[in-house]
């Protein structure tokens, strides 16, 4: 009995250690200088002064309008471009669940775009919007196409909003999929008998089967979004500007990337520090209200 | 039997993947120290212009076949953030060996890493306002090239709305070409009469802004000043004659493509003949000649009054390579920079491969690019106003501050607003700045 506790120890640390070092090494040490860093006036550079300055990055923020523009711009896109992704996943997975020819073509195109790195991707797209869709308008005569969709904060917005979309919805679509997949047949064939047509079938059984990928896939596309960064340096690079409170601000710039501007372009570490310690705390609640509350929607079967 | 079996091999497998990181950490730490008898010595450069990539490959591997020592050319592409990049690489582990400093301000943050210069042969043959890289009076840049920028002009359409380039010398000569080339437009086949972007933060936060700054008596002290918050940026008026100016450039270009036009567009336009005039500078060249332009071009200055100021461009050494002191191969280092300065194969180089303008005056081939030749001429002349972004583009106050000014500025108008605006954002700056 003893030996084997022991051994068991041997095999949990045995299999634990490797990755306890790298978690700790890479992400918990990183965790505690950052936020040490963030009371410091340290300008990201091994020997610059360090000193402790206490409050003051967080009392900085508390006045910099740029910040609260990313922090509103981030928090609606991510909204609308969680409810946009789900949208569209959920549609493409209700699609390809269908006895359809070819369907598993289907999935695996609307996948694809998930693949492509979404900086590379960003740059295809700006190519599009800046170049083929105005040429198109030109063409064609439609007006409207004629002005870069980047050109405008407005649509520059939406057209950030669809190619995340059309990059994450595909990915979110495989986990309707096989959450669709695992609905009980049984349950929708008595359904069918018992006169449910297919709207009710999916109102009333499939909706409430499938409600942990809901959970989890609202989780994953509200996290995402507001971590979103790769797709927004290369599509756009926070252009257009736009003036929020009588200051101008870049109108596309997310709060990953107003962090880094503000680390790595400024030269104002502590500040940028100090941004991505409020951008974890928010991070957190917001993740964690959410998960509590789709929670108690599911249903146990 | 068996659990003693696995939990052995667990326990063994856990052992080589930590031993495996040991062992890696131990082999670095023995490249570090310097057992560099066999290996072939490769210095790294970071390179800034990812135009010139091809051109410094082809050189590299020149100099590797005549002295043995292998140059490892990393490049920064053209919407990269070089400040951001290199501190990335800087983290690598593997720093490199030679890398840019766009200026001064640069030395504040990375002024512990740079080699001494001062000796170096090349030295004697560079005009000294051009060895403006000094660290406690040694100098530690050397000058990639001298550039210079302004509004770029297509001599053929010029030529026929019957405009002398070089009578435009004033604010007041500037804007009647821009109208009279603006009344033919249609015909002239034109989209707008200049190619000028605020996408491109860095055109209109450090070139554009530039000319506020240096278009005046003691260009240092007054920048200096500002940047320390010194200046009623509102009393100016040399500020209002600046607003005029960009105001000129963002009425006359393609208003609706102004926030999403990047480089290659912008010059792309112009290359194919559908701007008369592009705010950019000599180092457009490869870009031109890759869209197979025909027409002849030169640089007319950005004319912001009607002062002698007005019709200067600004010249300056855009970038220094610098030598990592701490590098294994600092000689070797050395040794590059003097292969490109002090040898025929360096000078084809810099002339016929990467179109720069050499600041060594020992370099005896003339340039075919009209560009550079436009610069050399300014240069010749004494026409030349100061680069003084440098001063402030390591902390891009240009590209994150002024820029998105500048931008708003556009979209209304208002010249009051954007003085107190820049001023406001000086003040600011200088506030930060006074905090570290």
């Amino acid at each position: 009995m003893n030996r084997q506790s022991t051994e068991a120890k041997v095999v949990f640390w045995g299999f634990l250690s490797p990755t306890l070092f790298a978690f700790v090494m890479i992400i918990v040490i990183p965790f505690i200088l950052g936020v040490y860093y963030s009371f410091t006036e340290w300008t990201g550079v091994a020997g610059a002064s360090n000193a402790w300055v206490g409050l003051q990055n967080y009392a900085h923020l508390l006045r910099e309008k740029r910040f609260f523009y990313s922090f509103a711009v981030t928090a609606a896109y991510s909204l609308v471009s969680m409810v946009v992704i789900n949208l569209v996943a959920f549609v493409l997975a209700l699609l390809v669940t269908q006895e359809l020819k070819g369907r598993n073509i289907y999935r695996a195109g609307f996948f694809l775009p998930n693949v492509i790195g979404g900086l590379i991707l960003g740059y295809i797209w700006q190519f599009v919007f800046n170049s083929a869709l105005p040429k198109l308008g030109d063409l064609l005569s439609i007006g409207f196409l004629r002005k870069s969709m980047l050109a405008d904060p407005r649509t520059a917005f939406f057209a950030l909003v669809f190619v995340v979309s059309w990059q994450y919805a595909g990915y979110i679509m495989m986990i309707y999929v096989a959450a669709l997949q695992n609905v009980p047949q049984e349950l929708l064939e008595a359904a069918a008998i018992d006169g449910a047509g297919p709207w009710q079938r999916l109102r009333h059984i499939t909706l409430p089967m499938i409600a942990p990928a809901f959970t989890v896939n609202s989780f994953l596309t509200l996290v995402n979004s507001f971590k979103q960064f790769d797709v927004n340096v290369s599509l756009t690079g926070g252009m257009p500007t736009t003036t929020f409170a009588g200051e101008p601000v870049f109108a596309t710039e997310l709060l990953a990337m107003n962090i880094y501007n503000t680390a790595f372009a400024m030269n104002d570490y502590a500040r940028g520090q100090a941004k991505a310690v409020v951008f974890f705390v928010v991070l957190t609640v917001l993740s964690l209200l959410q998960v509590y509350f789709n929670k108690k929607r599911e249903v146990e079967l | 039997m068996r659990k003693a079996l696995v939990s052995m091999v667990a326990g063994l497998m856990a052992l080589s993947v930590l031993a495996g990181c040991g062992g890696k950490a131990a082999q670095d730490g023995g490249q570090g120290g310097g057992d560099a008898g066999q290996e072939t010595k490769e210095i790294v450069l970071f390179n800034l212009k990812v135009e010139i990539d091809q051109a410094l490959k082809n050189l590299a591997a020149d100099f590797e076949k005549e002295k043995g020592i292998r140059v490892q050319v990393k490049s920064c592409g053209g919407g990269c953030d070089y400040g951001a990049q290199l501190r990335a690489e800087m983290q690598t582990g593997r720093e490199p060996d030679i890398f840019v400093m766009e200026g001064p301000s640069a030395l504040e943050i990375w002024g512990h890493k740079v080699a001494d210069l001062s000796n170096e042969p090349w030295v004697a043959h560079v005009n000294p306002n051009l060895l403006g890289l000094k660290q406690d009076g040694k100098i530690v840049g050397f000058p990639v090239a001298i550039e210079g920028y302004g509004l770029i002009y297509n001599k053929s359409i010029l030529d026929k709305v019957g405009i002398d380039p070089d009578s435009i010398r004033t604010y007041a000569d500037l804007e009647a070409a821009f109208k009279a080339i603006d009344a033919r437009k249609d015909e002239l086949g034109l989209d707008a009469v200049v190619s000028y972007t605020l996408k491109e933060t860095w055109v209109s936060g450090n070139h554009t802004f530039n000319i506020y700054l240096a278009a005046r008596d003691n260009p240092d002290q007054f920048t200096d000043d500002f940047l320390a918050g010194k200046v009623d940026v509102t009393k100016d008026p040399i500020a209002r004659d600046y607003a005029r100016l960009v105001k000129l450039l963002i009425d006359y270009s393609d208003k609706d493509m102004l926030e999403s036009l990047d480089y290659n567009a912008q010059v792309a336009a112009f290359g194919t003949g559908k701007t008369a005039f592009l705010h950019q500078g000599n180092w457009v060249y490869p870009n031109l000649k890759d869209l197979n332009v025909t027409f002849d071009m030169g640089i007319v200055p950005l004319a912001l009054n009607d002062s002698q100021y007005a019709s200067y461009i600004p010249v300056g050494v855009p970038s220094y390579y610098v030598v990592n002191k701490d590098s294994k191969y600092v000689n070797e280092a050395k040794e590059f920079l003097n292969y490109i300065a002090m040898t025929e194969r360096g000078h084809r180089y810099m002339i016929e491969e990467a179109f720069m303008v050499p600041a060594f005056k020992n370099v005896k081939l003339e340039p075919k690019d009209p560009l550079a030749k436009a610069i050399m001429k300014y240069n010749a002349e004494g026409r030349t106003l100061t680069w003084q972004f440098g001063k402030y583009s390591a902390d891009n106050f240009g590209m994150q501050v002024i820029a998105p000014i500048t931008a708003q500025f556009a979209k209304d108008g208002d010249v009051e607003k954007f003085l107190a605006a820049i001023d406001r954002a000086a003040k600011e700056y200088a506030a930060s700045k006074g905090r570290n």
